[in-house]
């Protein structure tokens, strides 16, 4: 089964970069381009990440981690942030959500597919040849 | 505790101990995700009435993270070794109750998160700040047009949209600073632009973003007050992203070679900064190092800010009224949904459902099918031609959208103007979502823009005058868009001085466009300041007044098929109606035959049709035939002499006369027959056929032969035979909605 990586961004810009990420990975990048939507398709999809702004118009970041949180099914999907903001307040917010990481707009695609690497286990895509996208694979495994 | 719920703990501590592996001093790669694992476990714990070391552990590890969190928000040496001795303890924990076997205890030395001696309250940033720009030369950028093309283009646009964000956003501030609602979409815009920017490395725009958004951010927080002076700053602001974007639209878009963009950014940093330091911004007087930033810095020169008018609305409490429609307004666009289309596309569909059409109507009208007597046949047809039809009205309704964009522009147009002059003046908007082609949307932005300067400029009076005359001291300008028939209206109107008609007249003699004494009416007077050159302003000032504009902005409409209207009363205001078609694409025609050849009259333009009589045919002296229709005069036009066909007939009395109207003038126009009514899509003649004037483009009729458009108002000026008389020569003409026959 193919992960489902959901992002949320109002940028389109910002979830483009995120599907060139995930281009070569065998899953489904959904998107959604505010809180409100990106609840809605959590919902529907119920995926196994999702990438969310933090700053966004209708319902913010901070504010769908508070509704995904009040639901049940999908409180256990983990949530990377991603923003801009750079504050220790914002930090602390996250932290405070329990949301499972963030990254620092702007990010590179490599640390984008390490850390959710970390949460899922990325898989190549069937005829991809293995490239650099097997080696992104090595880092999740290393367990002590 | 069951089986899925060991699985999950096993599950837990492993990505736990993952994370652990990444933690580094100094750093907090792994500490939000070491946060949410925690999280987790904890309330695992209950659930599984978990086991008491292991709870204590949990608990130990959560204070560790949260006086993390409290301090420097970075991992230190001693957290990272105690985590790293707790992961193995954790470990070791799962794997006794996976064996069923009792928890080992939890070291209690671990218990106490001792006062961390590295955690310096204030060391705090856990990414690097936008540098602050240093070094005296101001940065150039430059883009990587191939490999970033798609997304340069994807920022653009969302660039444009955040722009027009911020312009609203600025002047809803301006009546109400602390609309918290716009000020969160200002903030975000920018912060949108700082992201983007970021990712596409373009540096310069990326650090003026972060400064605007942090200036944002301290208005927000009410650290900063909204005083013109910031609000000059965040457009000024704004108005240097948009000379970036659209340099790089121009490269982007290949209609300028590649290579550095240089934006001076400086010394808008510097003012940006000095606000957040509190220091009041320096003088506007100071010297722009580069043309580009004088022009930027141009209005805060000016001291004149509108300001919203308090002793106005002193019967209503406060500025409050006006602002829910506001911020409104900004809502609805955020949250409208829809969908961003190329309009090459667009315009490619619509062409090919055009192309259906006739397909359709060629398959109906062919002769084999119709010699078929099949009921099915017939009926499927039917659908088919039902259909079609629907697909085209559909269609042709993508090309339409709401006005606006355009209508928003203006509010910041009247706000630099009227500041700009002195003026106090108050736009009103009124039917911002009436919908209308998109091409007439952007074509009609350069004419509104003409009419409402106009409007400020030589309308509005200054508030002493104002005062004087009893008006209040704020002028208002309204503009408002409405459906009238099958047209669009578009009015621009103002409290303002009024049209002068005895001056526009003299004015009209002295240049020998008028004679002395004539009889001429209301509108036909108004009309003269459409007279290219003509101007009444007795000083130029740099935005009107030098004769030019008035005359492009008929001519802008009537190449839209519209026209424009005045009504105006002198010391009491003026009205400019602009009547406009729905849409360019399609017209509905009246099919009339002339020999072998079919044209097309647009419908709106036809007042009625008859056979004319002897009775009717006139001829008078100096001005040609003409026709008495119900008693009045109307010149005779055979169509045939001008489009050089053989007709039918000549003999008016075997032909059809179609009355024909444009403005205020009206002509028979003479025609073998009339075919029927059609919706067509126009197609543009090319150059060839530009010469002759009464021909607007052609159109494949449904049979699959081609028909000319005739354009009503050429037909209705152009001269009959030899004869004198045309409405050439009797300048000036006015206006009227088209679709009024009298």
């Amino acid at each position: 089964m193919s992960i489902k990586i959901l992002t949320v961004d109002d940028s389109k810009t910002v979830r483009l970069i995120v599907a060139k990420a995930f281009k070569k990975f065998d899953c489904i990048v959904l998107e959604a381009a505010n809180g409100a939507d990106g609840l809605t398709v959590a919902a529907l999809e119920k995926p196994d990440v999702i990438l969310l702004d933090y700053t966004m118009p209708v319902l913010d970041g901070a504010d769908m981690v508070t509704v995904l949180n009040s639901d049940p099914e999908l409180k256990t999907i983990p949530v990377v942030m991603l923003t801009a903001l750079s504050a220790r307040e914002t930090l602390a917010r996250m932290a405070s959500l329990g949301v499972r990481d963030y990254l620092i707009k702007p990010f590179k695609e490599d640390a984008l597919i390490e850390r959710v690497g970390r949460i899922v286990t990325l898989n190549p895509k069937a005829q991809a040849t293995p490239g650099p996208a097997a080696e992104a694979l090595e880092l999740p495994r290393k367990l002590p | 505790m069951n089986h899925p719920q060991l699985r999950r703990l096993v599950d837990l501590a492993e990505k736990l101990a993952m994370e652990i592996v990444f933690a580094e001093p100094g750093k907090d790669n792994g500490l939000l995700p070491v946060n949410s694992l925690l999280g987790q476990l904890d309330e695992m714990m209950d659930v599984i009435s978990g086991p008491q070391p292991l709870r204590k552990a949990v608990e130990a590890a959560r204070l560790w993270v949260n006086e993390i969190f409290d301090t420097t928000g970075l991992f230190d040496e001693r957290t990272v070794q105690r985590f790293h001795a707790w992961a193995e303890w954790l470990q070791s924990a799962v794997r006794a109750l996976e064996q069923q076997a009792s928890v080992p205890d939890f070291p209690n030395a671990w218990e106490q998160a001792e006062p961390n001696p590295a955690a310096a309250p204030d060391t705090g940033s856990t990414a690097p700040q936008a540098a602050p720009p240093t070094a005296p030369t101001e940065p150039a950028l430059t883009l990587n047009t191939e490999s970033d093309a798609e997304l340069l283009r994807e920022f653009i646009n969302e660039s444009l949209e955040h722009l027009q964000n911020i312009e609203q956003g600025v002047l809803v501030l301006e009546e109400n600073p602390t609309d918290a609602d716009t000020l969160n979409t200002i903030f975000r815009a920018f912060h949108s632009f700082k992201g983007g920017s970021g990712f596409l490395n373009l540096t310069a725009i990326q650090t003026l973003a972060h400064e605007l958004e942090s200036l944002l951010d301290q208005v927000r927080q009410r650290k900063v007050a909204i005083t013109p002076a910031v609000i000059n700053l965040i457009l000024d602001g704004a108005d240097t992203l948009k000379q970036f974007i659209a340099e790089i639209d121009l490269q982007v878009a290949g209609r300028k070679t590649a290579g550095p963009i240089l934006v001076p950014t400086l010394q808008l940093l510097a003012r940006i900064q000095a606000v957040l330091r509190g220091e009041a911004s320096p003088p506007a007087a100071a010297p722009a190092p580069a043309p580009a930033l004088a022009v930027a810095l141009a209005p805060e020169a000016a001291p004149a800010v509108v300001l919203p008018p308090a002793p106005a609305s002193a019967a209503a409490p406060a500025p409050e009224p006006a602002r829910p429609e506001a911020s409104n307004a900004v809502k609805t666009s955020a949250s409208a949904s829809s969908v961003k289309v190329d309009t090459f596309k667009l315009d490619g569909l619509v062409d090919l459902v055009g192309e259906l059409v006739i397909g359709q109507s060629l398959v109906v009208q062919n002769r084999a099918l119709l010699a078929v007597q099949d009921q099915q046949l017939t009926r499927d047809l039917a659908q088919l031609g039902r259909i079609t039809k629907e697909l085209q009205r559909t269609a042709m309704s993508l090309r339409m959208v709401p006005i606006r964009s355009t209508f928003q522009k203006m509010r910041r147009l009247v706000r630099d103007t009227s500041a700009r002059l002195g003026k106090q003046v108050e736009l009103i908007l009124d039917g911002e979502e009436t919908e209308i082609d998109r091409t007439i949307v952007e074509e009609i932005s350069d004419p509104l823009v003409h009419m409402i300067r106009n409007a400020i400029d030589h309308g509005i009076e200054t508030p002493p005058v104002r005062r004087q005359r009893g008006k209040p001291v704020q002028g208002t300008v309204s503009l408002k868009a409405f459906y009238q028939g099958g047209n669009i209206a578009i009015e621009v109107k103002d409290d303002g001085n009024g049209l002068d008609k005895a001056r526009i007249l003299a004015k009209a003699v002295e240049k020998g466009i008028a004679r002395e004494n004539a009889a001429l009416t209301e509108s036909e007077i108004f009309s003269f300041i459409f007279v290219p050159g003509f101007s009444l302003a007795e000083k130029v000032s740099d935005l009107s007044g030098r004769g030019v504009g008035m005359d492009v902005v008929r001519r802008n409409i009537e190449r839209l098929r519209g026209q424009v209207e005045i009504q105006s009363t002198l010391g009491q205001g003026s009205t400019f109606s602009i009547f406009l078609p729905l849409t360019l694409a399609i017209i509905d025609g009246l099919v009339v035959g002339v020999g072998e050849q079919r044209y097309i009259l647009p419908t709106l333009s036809v007042c009625e049709s008859f056979r004319p009589t002897a009775r009717m045919l006139n001829s008078v002296q100096g001005r040609g035939e003409m026709i008495n229709v119900r008693g009045r005069l109307r010149p005779l036009l055979r169509l045939h002499e001008h489009l050089e066909v053989k007709p039918a007939s000549t003999d008016p009395m075997q032909s059809i006369a179609v009355v024909v109207e444009s403005g205020k003038d009206a002509r028979c126009v003479l025609v073998d027959q009339l075919l029927g009514k059609q919706e067509v899509v126009i197609k543009s003649l090319g150059h060839t056929f530009k010469r002759n004037r009464i021909l607007s483009g052609a159109a494949i009729l449904g049979d699959g032969r081609v028909g000319l458009i005739l354009d009503p108002q050429a037909l209705v000026q152009v001269r009959q035979g030899g004869d004198a008389q045309t409405a050439e020569t009797a300048q000036p003409r006015t206006a009227a909605p088209p679709n009024v026959c009298r």
